[in-house]
């Protein structure tokens, strides 16, 4: 039984109401997790319509919509992990190797919102999704451990090393008179 | 929440997809049910004639049981060579790192 | 007669021929306090299953793909920990003491003033190395990797830059780590 309210957007004139209420309610949630992974729109757009048609041959064992919005962050979320270790390239760079940012770039980057994007987007894997579940879902330690089947503990550790990571990486955009003044 | 924490869920703020995006995904939803659908009707109005029974049911086994022992084979090769990266990546991790502090003996000492 | 013991002999030895550096069991009780754990136990065959998954296209994968094409095994056990003093010494002597032997010889040896030991062993195979064997013992982390093969260090270093192994800055010994580090004449050994 799923408990979803039963208003249709203007767009969904199908027969699957209560799906297309769920697809509603929670694109943004899939599609923002898989760009925040990614940084890619079309991969991120590719991986959210790949959740919601899983989504949609599952369909029967949903039981809620607070269900449906746990099981789609854990297969967006695993489905973002699996997209980067299968990749060609492999490569994972490290923050302590990000380029710094071209002079077009640092035009973009002019508020500190996107130059943060941009350096979640270069962390390691584990610690990029734990940042994006964290930062973007608001989701506790507790609920993050049970989404990724891992350990609390590793959560809070893996967390704290992202932030700390974060912040050095950021220091001097937050701070530019500490690099003005090397 | 610290301040840094407050900018972090402001830069992480959820972003709409395309305009279009929900329904390209209902196209290709209405598309895998009728797939499914006619699938069923084949299976419905073929398969349940009494000759045929046995001999789908004997197929779906033989065939099904391959394809696991394959799927099953394929899993765990995937595993494996999972594993095998993960290795190999640390390995050469600890070897540079190794590398690197010999390097640093080196260069102190030249430098003395 | 004397062939059936003979055969007895080599069946009785052939457990030991099939990874002669065994992984303690005390490590294992090791996962309990860590963090993070990483098992990794690839034998002969499993090496071989891994290595037909490997893409030729994948420049990445088709070198680790040669890397591993004479291996008899690889094995891993790696330990983060959230503190200091989850591990002894004698944890590490378990594996060190199988190395104290004529086939395996120890090239390197570096104690860093943070308490960061890393150190690495080959075996010799006649003229060939015969196997690899690194130890990495920190006061958070503990690794240690064991080859078991003809392997190439050279070739597995060749791999910075790429699969997440951070490039060597061979002009800048001091870039990675910035710790400073001891190291005793006996201990540091050129190749």
């Amino acid at each position: 039984m799923v408990a979803l309210t039963t208003s249709a957007s203007a767009q969904c004139e199908t027969s699957l109401p209560v799906f297309c209420d769920a697809l509603e309610a929670n694109k943004a949630m899939v599609y923002s997790i898989a760009w925040h992974f990614l940084r890619d729109r079309a991969a991120a757009e590719e991986i959210a319509q790949d959740v919601f048609l899983e989504l949609h041959r599952s369909w029967r064992s949903m039981q809620s919509a607070q269900h449906i919005m746990f099981w789609l962050r854990k297969v967006a979320s695993r489905r973002c992990i699996d997209v980067v270790r299968r990749r060609k390239a492999h490569r994972e760079t490290g923050l302590e190797e990000i380029a710094e940012p071209t002079a077009l770039e640092r035009v973009q980057d002019t508020l500190l919102s996107s130059y943060l994007e941009r350096m979640v987007g270069s962390l390691p894997e584990k610690q990029r999704i734990l940042v994006v579940l964290r930062y973007q879902e608001g989701m506790e330690p507790e609920e993050i451990a049970r989404i990724l089947d891992m350990n609390v503990n590793t959560v809070k550790t893996q967390l704290s090393r992202a932030l700390d990571l974060l912040r050095a990486k950021t220091a001097h955009r937050l701070h530019p008179e500490w690099s003005e003044s090397t | 929440m610290t301040s840094f924490e407050d900018q972090l869920r402001q830069a992480l703020t959820r972003k709409e997809p395309p305009p279009n995006f929900a329904a390209r995904v209902m196209e290709r939803a209405k598309r895998q049910e009728s797939v499914l659908a006619v699938g069923w009707q084949w299976l419905s109005g073929r398969a349940w004639t009494p000759r045929l029974v046995p001999v789908m049911a004997a197929l779906l086994l033989v065939g099904g049981a391959a394809f696991y022992r394959e799927h099953q084979r394929a899993t765990e090769g995937e595993a494996a060579k999972e594993k095998l990266l993960v290795a190999v990546r640390i390995a050469g991790s600890k070897l540079q790192k190794t590398q690197q502090q010999v390097m640093k003996i080196q260069f102190g000492r030249v430098n003395q | 007669m004397t062939w059936k013991l003979s055969m007895l002999a080599i069946a009785a030895f052939c457990p030991l021929l099939a990874q002669d550096i065994k992984m303690p069991v005390n490590l294992d009780k090791l996962a309990e306090h860590a963090t993070e754990t990483v098992d990794v136990t690839l034998d002969t065959s499993m090496l071989q299953l891994a290595s037909r998954f490997l893409s030729k296209d994948d420049p990445d994968e088709a070198k680790v793909k040669k890397l591993v094409s004479k291996l008899k095994g690889v094995y891993v056990r790696s330990f983060e920990f959230d503190k200091d003093g989850q591990y002894s010494k004698s944890d590490v002597e378990a594996i060190r003491s199988q190395l104290r032997t004529p086939d395996w010889a120890r090239i390197v040896g570096v104690k860093s003033v943070q308490g960061e030991n890393s150190e690495v062993y080959l075996k010799k195979n006649g003229d060939q190395l015969g196997g690899l064997v690194v130890i990495c013992a920190e006061p958070k982390e503990l690794t240690i990797v064991h080859i078991d093969g003809p392997i190439d260090p050279e070739e597995l270093s060749e791999l910075g830059g790429h699969m997440g192994i951070p490039k060597l800055d061979k002009s800048k010994p001091g870039k990675s780590g910035g710790s400073k580090s001891k190291s005793s004449d006996e201990d540091k050994h050129e190749e």
